[in-house]
């Protein structure tokens, strides 16, 4: 690999390496995530410390040049995190109708019980009586 | 409302007591008072709960100054899944045994509701579904894709159900209490509850059965189908969605 693109790929991953660290600290990314873009981002030292074994690979999978190759690998695994982050999505989409629908019910049930304990002079309809108080 | 015709089958009392109607509704505060007003009138016993879904007019303040429980939802969510919270709360009430689902937006005649209650009450239907498509023509214009998606909805039920339904997307409805049980489940179909959820209730052994019902078209024209993207979009959806029950209930077809 020329040195001019080791350098920019090394400079490169190590912004993006201090920017997911700053956002996990931060409490902006789940420490799962953060993981996960630490993963991706090692691909760039990788394939500066690799790339021998880059060029090898790619050979042997039938591409020109090298930089395909990674371009195909980048597109698969960018593809598999989308994927994974809709069913998540989907996941956290459920949770926000389930919970919508919760304080929806909750809400009329308050709204139900207050009027409740208005018409029955402030006391609590359900509560003890007058005779029943010790 | 639309001139619907005036036929009213005689419905014990009893049996509006034991009925909740839920309307879901968003932005509906030009149409909500009437229809809550027109139903409490006709129908005093029964119970009007309106799904307010997100509404940023005064669908609340009408709905409930007019006499029905209104549940709120903090955001807007979409019909189905207001139809579930609709469903959510008729399960918890005291006493209904029966679900009646109109539309917000004035499309569906109230006045229908005893109509719909029949089947169930009498005949021992399940699911009752206000149909465009039997007794006449539909009594407004429908535009020729949605036309065609019907039809096309319509054959592939009837293909995949082993029954007859005329009015596949009708969204006005009486339910009997063990269909609205299997409706608060969480694979509940909620995005675009249509075709796919008859299958579902016809795989699953519900007899359906639907009577005449004059429609008429929204006001305003709204629609939740209204551009070419959101049909075709819904067009692609639906046959996926179609594919999931069929997929998950195979091998059960019931000719009710």
């Amino acid at each position: 690999m020329p040195l001019k693109q080791a350098i920019l790929l090394g400079v490169v991953f190590v912004v993006l390496f201090l920017w997911i660290l700053r956002m996990a600290l931060g409490n902006r990314l789940r420490e799962s995530h953060a993981v996960l873009w630490i993963v991706v981002a090692l691909a760039m030292p990788f394939s500066i410390l690799l790339y021998p074994l880059l060029v090898k690979v790619s050979g042997f999978a039938g591409f020109m040049a090298p930089v395909n190759f990674s371009f195909l690998m980048a597109f698969i695994v960018l593809f598999v995190i989308c994927l994974n982050f809709s069913a998540l999505s989907s996941e956290l989409e459920r949770s926000i109708k389930n919970a919508s629908q919760k304080i929806a019910l909750l809400e009329e049930e308050v709204r139900r019980l207050k009027g409740r304990v208005e018409e029955a002079g402030g006391r609590d309809p359900d509560g003890p009586t007058e005779a029943e108080r010790p | 409302m639309s001139s619907a015709p005036q036929v009213r089958p005689s419905i014990p009392p009893d049996v509006f007591r034991r009925t909740i109607v839920i309307i879901p509704a968003y932005n509906e505060a030009g149409n909500i008072a009437a229809i809550v007003s027109g139903i409490r009138s006709d129908y005093p016993e029964a119970r009007v709960v309106v799904i307010d879904d997100g509404s940023s007019d005064r669908t609340r303040e009408f709905a409930q100054r007019a006499g029905a429980v209104v549940l709120s939802h903090p955001t807007n969510l979409g019909y189905g899944v207001a139809l579930q919270t609709g469903y959510k709360y008729a399960l918890n009430a005291r006493s209904c045994d029966y679900v009646v689902q109109i539309d917000g937006d004035g499309q569906h005649d109230y006045r229908e509701i005893p109509r719909l209650l029949e089947p169930i009450v009498r005949r021992g239907a399940d699911i009752v579904i206000g149909s465009r498509f039997i007794d006449g023509r539909p009594s407004y214009r429908i535009g020729l894709r949605r036309k065609w998606g019907i039809f096309f909805f319509r054959v592939l039920y009837r293909a995949l159900a082993g029954n007859k339904v005329n009015d596949v997307t009708s969204g006005m409805k009486a339910l009997r209490k063990s269909v609205v049980e299997k409706c608060i489940r969480d694979d509940f179909p909620y995005h675009y509850p249509d075709t796919n959820v008859l299958l579902l209730h016809s795989r699953n052994g519900f007899r359906i059965a639907e009577v005449p019902s004059a429609m008429r078209e929204n006001r305003e024209r709204k629609s939740m189908h209204g551009s070419v993207r959101r049909q075709l979009f819904y067009f692609i959806w639906m046959l996926l969605a179609i594919w999931t029950v069929r997929a998950k209930t195979k091998g059960r077809r019931h000719a009710s």
